[in-house]
């Protein structure tokens, strides 16, 4: 009697291990689908951006150099060609880009179901108001992106570092920091959201296939930032950070600096 | 014998069954391990591992806001024995090898604990705060402070020379074989290079084995640590390493005000204000109260010159001719007291950094972009405006850290230790 209690003892734990083993198995084969790579690239005037050298003229007129360039976006979704958004599990709900750090420049999600066909993709430059807010990140690189709490806190959305000739032929530093804005109307203060929504298409739709890594460019036109629908001096400014009117200028541009390019 | 026939089967079912069942939970323990190794507490997992070896007790790093990680190296957990170890060891002049008075010299011999563990102005060995090896040669930079440097993870001294993505291994220069206790990675590293080097100690490795061995102090102390009393050149450097990552400084006058227990004056509110502001922009280098280190442990080049002569620069290791005049930016946590400062230990008094920043910056094409007023000297700020900053600075300082008893010279009276 007791040998067969053990017996059914024996049997069920061997039948929970087959389960477990047999659902992870499941489990790995359902992540292993497909995945995409995202490349984040960076030009200037359609051209791969080269840093350290004096060799671009913007559209006032002013020579300059890129020295670094560090931005978030976030809320990266799918669009497939129907128009409805393809949602995944995307690892980090938000992601960090820098020029200094290669491994940042490519984002890989795994698709874990076969799908439509998508020839777009949304994201949020920068980080929604609603959840930008200090200390969300205690690690570097993410914590270094940390912007003042006294000019409405959480993290800047870009540090794009430049040297230029200004108007005296004088080499010149200009920062466009990208961030939350607060303007001092009378005597309230608030805090502006200038983080914004890009869509950007492809005119060649791209797909997932089983076991494949499907690869994408997003390519960000750095010239784009300055030459919009605002033409922005660097002469006029020391920094932007607490210029809310310029911070206002540069994402207006900005938001048409953005392209998507896929393999054809 | 048919009752025994009849069970025979199930026997095997038995068998089968309990070798399925330990197959899965072996299976199942290594998954959990490799988990906890990858998620961000690498130091309590690994510490676990090696308390079941020879007993020891892991040591936990419990500090508030600060990163959640730390560099502690898979094969060195910090354990409670190693830091005490280490400790003796960072403090005995015999880690040079020597026993005569005046040839001593020990980690303690530069990084004085009252300085954040930098040499100090007021050093009694080297006049003005800058280090003189055993030969007389003067090290290549001024010092930085030993602390926080478990949270460090862009390398280590002002160029960031000993990286963990530096495969170096050995030297022949110093008769080093290429093995992994003579790498270039991390803090462990120190210890070689600070033994061998003319500008340090000018000793060898194996001297300073054989004289550490051969002390009656440090065999029971290895027990302890590494489980046998044995001393290797590898557990010197780790037991040191260990020790060095323990120096925390987090209760400063300004973690105090963030959690509520301090308050701050006025003139230290004003600085607080100036410093994260666009007017003075201190705060894109070395970072805000959200970056608890108070350094972004970058390498920049901060406009102090326009001729870069410096063969030990950020270009020394990347080969990068862009990182000409480039350094680590240092934390400011205890800046008042780690004089002299910069790279080269130019300013005397935190004072002059101040106005350094404040109206001698030099332009060039090497400058950092941060450096926004570069072109035309400086901020510009009003002396009542320097005061509020430097009042800010000093609440930086940690005293319980200068003070803290677990860091201090284990044996004062004893002549081989030092300070």
């Amino acid at each position: 009697m007791n040998k067969k209690i053990l017996y059914t003892i024996f049997i069920s734990f061997f039948a929970i291990a087959i389960f477990s083993f047999t659902s992870k198995k499941k489990f790995e084969k359902k992540n292993a689908f497909g995945q995409l790579v995202i490349h984040f690239i960076h030009c200037v005037n359609g051209q791969p951006v080269k840093f350290n050298q004096l060799i671009y003229t913007d559209k006032a007129g002013n020579q300059f150099m890129i020295k670094q360039l560090q931005y978030f976006v976030s809320e990266i979704t799918l669009r497939k060609r129907n128009g409805i958004l393809l949602p995944f599990n995307i690892p980090k709900r938000i992601y960090y880009v820098d020029n200094e750090l290669p491994k940042t420049n490519n984002l890989t999600i795994p698709i874990e179901t076969e799908s439509d066909s998508c020839d777009g993709i949304c994201f949020r430059f920068g980080i929604a108001k609603e959840k930008n807010k200090s200390n969300l990140f205690k690690n570097p690189p993410y914590n270094l992106m940390a912007w003042p709490d006294q000019m409405g806190g959480g993290y800047h959305y870009m540090k794009l570092n430049l040297k230029y000739l200004n108007n005296q032929k004088q080499l010149s530093n200009f920062c466009c920091h990208l961030g939350l804005g607060k303007t001092n109307d009378s005597d309230t203060a608030s805090v502006i959201d200038n983080s914004f929504p890009v869509v950007v298409s492809s005119a060649n739709p791209f797909v997932f296939q089983s076991n494949n890594t499907t690869e994408i460019w997003l390519e960000m036109d750095i010239a784009k930032w300055f030459d919009g629908k605002y033409c922005i001096d660097m002469n006029k400014y020391d920094g932007i950070m607490d210029n809310q009117n310029a911070m206002y200028q540069f994402c207006n541009n900005g938001s048409q600096a953005f392209s998507l390019k896929v393999k054809q | 014998m048919q009752h025994s026939r009849v069970y025979l089967p199930l026997k095997r079912i038995e068998i089968v069954s309990l070798v399925l069942i330990l197959f899965f939970l072996i299976y199942s323990c290594v998954e959990r391990k490799a988990i906890s190794i990858n998620a961000k507490a690498p130091t309590c997992t690994i510490a676990i591992v090696s308390t079941k070896s020879f007993n020891t007790t892991p040591y936990r790093f419990e500090v508030n806001r600060f990163p959640d990680y730390t560099n502690v190296p898979l094969d060195n957990p910090t354990t409670v024995e190693g830091v005490t170890l280490g400790r003796y060891l960072f403090y005995d002049g015999r880690l040079s090898g020597n026993t005569d008075t005046a040839m001593l010299m020990s980690c303690s011999s530069c990084h004085l604990q009252r300085h954040s563990f930098e040499c100090g102005m007021d050093n009694p060995r080297f006049k003005g705060g800058h280090p003189v090896g055993l030969t007389g040669k003067p090290t290549p930079h001024s010092m930085l402070p030993l602390i926080n440097l478990a949270w460090n993870g862009s390398g280590y001294m002002w160029n960031g020379m000993l990286n963990e993505l530096n495969m170096n291994l050995g030297s022949t220069r110093y008769n080093l074989p290429a093995v992994e206790p003579y790498n270039f990675k991390n803090i462990e590293s120190f210890v070689w290079m600070a033994i061998v080097a003319p500008h340090e100690m000018n000793g060898r490795v194996d001297r300073t084995v054989a004289l550490i061995q051969k002390t009656p102090i440090y065999p029971p102390l290895f027990a302890k640590a590494f489980g046998s009393d044995t001393v290797t050149f590898e557990r010197i450097s780790k037991a040191i390493a260990q020790f060095v990552r323990t120096l925390v400084s987090a209760n400063s006058k300004f973690d105090q005000f963030q959690d509520g227990k301090q308050q701050l004056s006025q003139s230290e509110l004003n600085g607080l204000s100036l410093f994260t502001s666009e007017k003075a922009d201190c705060f894109h280098c070395h970072g805000l109260p959200a970056i608890p280190v108070w350094t972004t442990d970058r390498f920049m080049n901060n406009a102090m010159d326009t001729v870069f002569n410096d063969p030990f620069d950020r270009r020394y290791v990347t080969k990068d001719p862009e990182d000409c005049g480039k350094y680590r930016v240092p934390t400011l946590r205890n800046i008042a007291l780690t004089a002299p400062y910069m790279h080269d230990g130019r300013f005397k008094t935190l004072r002059e950094v101040l106005e350094f920043y404040n109206s001698g910056l030099k332009q060039s094409t090497y400058s950092d972009p941060l450096m926004k007023y570069a072109n035309r000297g400086g901020s510009h700020l009003s002396n009542k405006e320097l005061d509020d900053l430097e009042a800010f600075l000093n609440t930086l300082t940690d005293t319980s850290f200068i003070t803290n008893p677990a860091f201090s010279n284990p044996r004062p009276k004893d002549r081989f230790f030092i300070n």
